[in-house]
C-alpha cells in the first residue's frame, strides 16, 4: 500500500463556498451527486499531495447532504473524519441534532457516523437522525396532547398563508372527527416565516373546540424540503418524498394520538400534488408496513367563483398589492398580516 | 464547575469517543448514552462519565456521550475535556493522575 499523508480538511462557507464550487460540482458528478442548493458550508477534504478534493461533505441547516468520498479513499476512515468536522461545526452553530436522506444501500456508512435510521424504505431511502433520543422526548411531549374519541382526524399544513381553504379543510374534518390534530410544517422553504404562520393559523380556528394545533417540528417534514441531489427524476424524488413523509407520520405521530385518518384537499390543477395525494395514501394505507394503517380523506377544494381557494393564489395576489382579491379568500386576521406584512418589506426594501 | 455553554470533545472515529456536554439548568445530570458496546460495557462507560464529572465538580448538566469504542482513559480524557469548554475553562492544567 502506498503511504500518504492524511488529506487536509478544511470547513469552507459564504465567498470561499462559491470559489471552489465548481470543483464540488466536478468532485460530486463523479459520485453521481448533484450539488444541492441548500447546502451552505461544506466540510471538504482534499489531498495532501495534489491538492484535489478527495471528500465532502454539506449542510443545510441542521441536514447533511452532499456526501462523497474519493473511491482511492474509501475504507480509509476518511468518511468519519468528515462526518466528525460536519456534526461538530453544526453543534457549534447551535444545532443540536442533524438529520439525512441517503440512498438505502449507502445507510451503513452513516450508521458508522453513528446517525441511526428512523424510516427505512429497502431498495429506496432512509431517512437517519444523529439524535434518535430527541424522537422519543418529542414523541413523550406530543402524547400529553392525546385525546380519545372514534375518530381521531389530522391535517398537516404549511399555511403559507393561512387561506379560507384551510380553515374549510379543518372545518369539514371538526365535523366529522372527535379531534382534530393539526400539524404546521416547520422549514421555512416559505414566503411567510414559520412564527406568523402558526400564530394565522391559530387564529384562523380559534373558534372550532375540538381542533388542536401542534407547533412545528423536525418530524412533520415538508416536501418543498426533500433533497433532491441523489435521485435521478421527478417521479422518484416525488415518491419518496411522500414516501418518508408518510411513513414518519404512521410509525410515530400518528400511534401516539391515536390518529384515525388524514385529511387532505383535493388537487385538480397541479399534476404533481394529485400525484403526491395517490403516493400518500399508499404509505399510508396499503403499504404494508409495521404500524397499523391511516386512512386518508379527500375534500373537495373550496372554490371562489371559478377558482380554487389555494396559498399559491394569495401569493400570487400579493406580489400584485391586490389586496381587494386576497380579502375574498383568506380570514380577516390573514388579511391585515399580510397588509402589515407587505408594508414592512416595502420599508425594509426602501 | 458550572456548565455555561455547549462543549465538545472527541471524533466520531473508531476507538474515539464524541462527547458533547450541555447545560441543564441546575436540575441534575441528564446522561444520553450511544455507543457500539453498550450492552457489554454500557454501564461501566456511564460509571467512567459520571465519575469524571464529579471529580470536575460538574452538578449540572446535559452529557451526549456518543461512543465508537473508546478506552476508558480516553472516554475520561473527552470528558474532562469538554466540561472545561463547557465552562468556559481556558487556561487549566491538564494532569497525569500520580
Amino acid at each position: 500500500m502506498i503511504t500518504r499523508g492524511d488529506p487536509r480538511i478544511d470547513v469552507v462557507d459564504g465567498e470561499r463556498l462559491e470559489s471552489v464550487r465548481p470543483q464540488l460540482e466536478a468532485f460530486l458528478s463523479t459520485n453521481h451527486l448533484k450539488l444541492d442548493s441548500g447546502v451552505n458550508t461544506f466540510v471538504v477534504a482534499y489531498d495532501h499531495g495534489d491538492g484535489r478534493i478527495v471528500g465532502c461533505a454539506g449542510l443545510d441547516r441542521n441536514i447533511v447532504k452532499c456526501v462523497g468520498v474519493d473511491e482511492s479513499f474509501r475504507g480509509s476512515g476518511l468518511s468519519l473524519k468528515i462526518g466528525t468536522e460536519v456534526v461538530k461545526f453544526g453543534l457549534g452553530d447551535g444545532y443540536d441534532d442533524f438529520f439525512l436522506y441517503t440512498k438505502y444501500e449507502n445507510s451503513r456508512l452513516f450508521r458508522g457516523w453513528g446517525f441511526s435510521p428512523i424510516i427505512e424504505i429497502p431498495e429506496q431511502v432512509s431517512f437517519m437522525e444523529f439524535n434518535p433520543a430527541r424522537l422519543s422526548s418529542y414523541l413523550a411531549k406530543l402524547s400529553l396532547e392525546k385525546k380519545s374519541g372514534s375518530r381521531i382526524g389530522s391535517v398537516v399544513m404549511n399555511a403559507n398563508p393561512f387561506t379560507n381553504g384551510h380553515r374549510y379543510l379543518v372545518e369539514q374534518a371538526s365535523k366529522e372527527c372527535d379531534w382534530v390534530h393539526v400539524f404546521l410544517v416547520k422549514e421555512n422553504a416559505s414566503l411567510i416565516p414559520y412564527d406568523d404562520r402558526l400564530m394565522l393559523v391559530r387564529a384562523g380556528i380559534s373558534d372550532l373546540p375540538n381542533v388542536i394545533v401542534h407547533a412545528g417540528s423536525n418530524y412533520i417534514i415538508s416536501r418543498a424540503t426533500f433533497p433532491q441531489y441523489f435521485l435521478k427524476n421527478a417521479a422518484e424524488i416525488n415518491e419518496q418524498a411522500s414516501a418518508v413523509d408518510a411513513l414518519l407520520f404512521r410509525k410515530y405521530i400518528a400511534p401516539t394520538l391515536d390518529i384515525d385518518v388524514r385529511y387532505v384537499g383535493t388537487e385538480p390543477i397541479d399534476k404533481t400534488t394529485a400525484m403526491y395525494n395517490r403516493v400518500l395514501m399508499k404509505y399510508l394505507y396499503t403499504y404494508p408496513y409495521d404500524s397499523r394503517p391511516i386512512k386518508l380523506k379527500e375534500i373537495k377544494r373550496l372554490e371562489y367563483g371559478d377558482t380554487i381557494v389555494s396559498a399559491t393564489a394569495v401569493r400570487a395576489l400579493l406580489s400584485k398589492r391586490n389586496f381587494d382579491e386576497i380579502k375574498k379568500i383568506v380570514p380577516e386576521t390573514t388579511l391585515s398580516f399580510l397588509r402589515n406584512f407587505d408594508t414592512l418589506r416595502e420599508d425594509r426594501a426602501a | 464547575m458550572k456548565i455555561i455553554k455547549k462543549g465538545m470533545a472527541g471524533t466520531l472515529e473508531s476507538s474515539d469517543v464524541l462527547v458533547v456536554i450541555s447545560p441543564n439548568n441546575d436540575i441534575g445530570l441528564k446522561l444520553v448514552l450511544q455507543s457500539k458496546v453498550e450492552k457489554q460495557f454500557g454501564s461501566a462507560i456511564r460509571m467512567c462519565v459520571k465519575n469524571t464529572l464529579a471529580m470536575c465538580g460538574v452538578s449540572d448538566a446535559v452529557i451526549e456521550v456518543r461512543d465508537q469504542g473508546a478506552l476508558e482513559c480516553v472516554i475520561k480524557a473527552r470528558v474532562e475535556a469538554a466540561a472545561y469548554r463547557a465552562a468556559g475553562e481556558t487556561n487549566s492544567r491538564f494532569e497525569v493522575p500520580s
